[in-house]
């Protein structure tokens, strides 16, 4: 279950770049997924309900950046990518 | 102030701004990617040939290992094992020469970059010119990984079946080469060594592909031979 592994680091990307960023919420996560990555995008959905059910705050400004309302859209393409496309936040 | 218990009144929230897209494009990975690259350097800093062995459980890792280590012929060899639980196989290769630490992962699946680098610390590598790690027993998980190798090696085991490498082909085709063990069950086991070898070619075109038996010694040197000519090349080459 690498996936749980890969999703705290999505998340942890995730919020401090949205910090950097200013922002307070997280709307959407998209990732670029290979199918020769190793990660399977239903185990990588389950990974991402458990992750950002236990790490949901912001440790500066406690408000959820990251819950149960934050999207996760998977680009699924051929090859070995496994990349933090883009977020989208407010 | 409220007027009811004289706490300050919650600030009515401002309206939420419009949602607005930030472009990352980076690497899931990269905090380990960027650990593999430190230990990369490391590894070239001390003229270190370091392969990654992968296989599921069982393949005969650490068997071969054993074999390796009694037979390299210059000098002794490192090993790094990562297992879930208990330090048999760093024991076991102790005792057949090899200077090796165990990593105990827990409940983790694969070793990752800085697993390793923790490793490390723990190994004396003067006067070392190979060191392998032995991955987790498994092969999904380790295959994103990078640990800073210069080489990937995956064991597949004739008693494992002729369509792994169809079944998991992102371990597979990241393979510089694929050493099918237990090659003296072959028979017994009903292996179809020419169907394996055809799905190696589709899944691992680029893996150099030995056939060997850890347990009786065959193909051992054509394994040895093959790291050493690997040593001899540039780590990226």
């Amino acid at each position: 279950m690498h996936e749980l592994a890969l999703m705290e680091e999505l998340c942890d990307l995730a919020v401090r770049a949205a910090l950097d960023h200013g922002a307070e919420r997280i709307h959407r996560v998209q990732l670029r997924l290979g199918d020769r990555s190793g990660v399977d995008p239903r185990a990588l959905r389950q990974a991402f309900a458990v992750v950002h059910s236990v790490i949901p705050w912001d440790p500066l400004c406690s408000k959820p950046l990251l819950d149960a309302r934050t999207q996760l859209n998977l680009q699924l393409v051929s090859g070995t990518a496994l990349e933090l496309v883009d977020l989208e936040v407010s | 102030m409220c007027g009811t218990c004289g706490c300050d009144l919650t600030p009515s929230p401002s309206p939420s701004p419009s949602p607005r897209r930030l472009s990352l494009e980076r690497p899931l990975l990269s905090r380990n990617d960027a650990q593999a690259s430190r230990n990369r350097h490391h590894f070239e800093a001390h003229r270190l040939q370091v392969v990654n062995l992968l296989s599921g459980p069982g393949a005969g890792k650490t068997a071969l290992l054993e074999q390796l280590a009694q037979h390299w012929p210059r000098g002794p060899v490192g090993v790094i094992v990562g297992d879930l639980a208990t330090d048999n196989d760093a024991r076991r290769l102790q005792h057949a020469g090899a200077r090796a630490a165990q990593i105990l992962t827990g409940d983790r699946c694969h070793l990752d970059a800085d697993l390793v680098d923790q490793a490390l610390r723990t190994l004396d590598l003067d006067g070392l010119g190979l060191l392998v790690i032995e991955n987790v027993g498994n092969l999904v998980c380790p295959a994103a990984f990078d640990l800073g190798e210069a080489r990937r090696v995956v064991v597949l085991s004739v008693t494992e079946g002729e369509d792994k490498p169809l079944k998991y082909p992102a371990l597979f085709s990241r393979a510089d080469a694929v050493l099918i063990n237990k090659i003296d069950l072959c028979e017994a086991v009903g292996f179809d060594r020419h169907q394996a070898l055809s799905h190696l070619q589709v899944v691992a075109p680029q893996a150099q592909v030995l056939e060997l038996s850890a347990r009786t010694g065959e193909g051992l040197e054509s394994w040895i031979t093959w790291l050493g000519d690997q040593a001899n090349t540039a780590p990226d080459g």
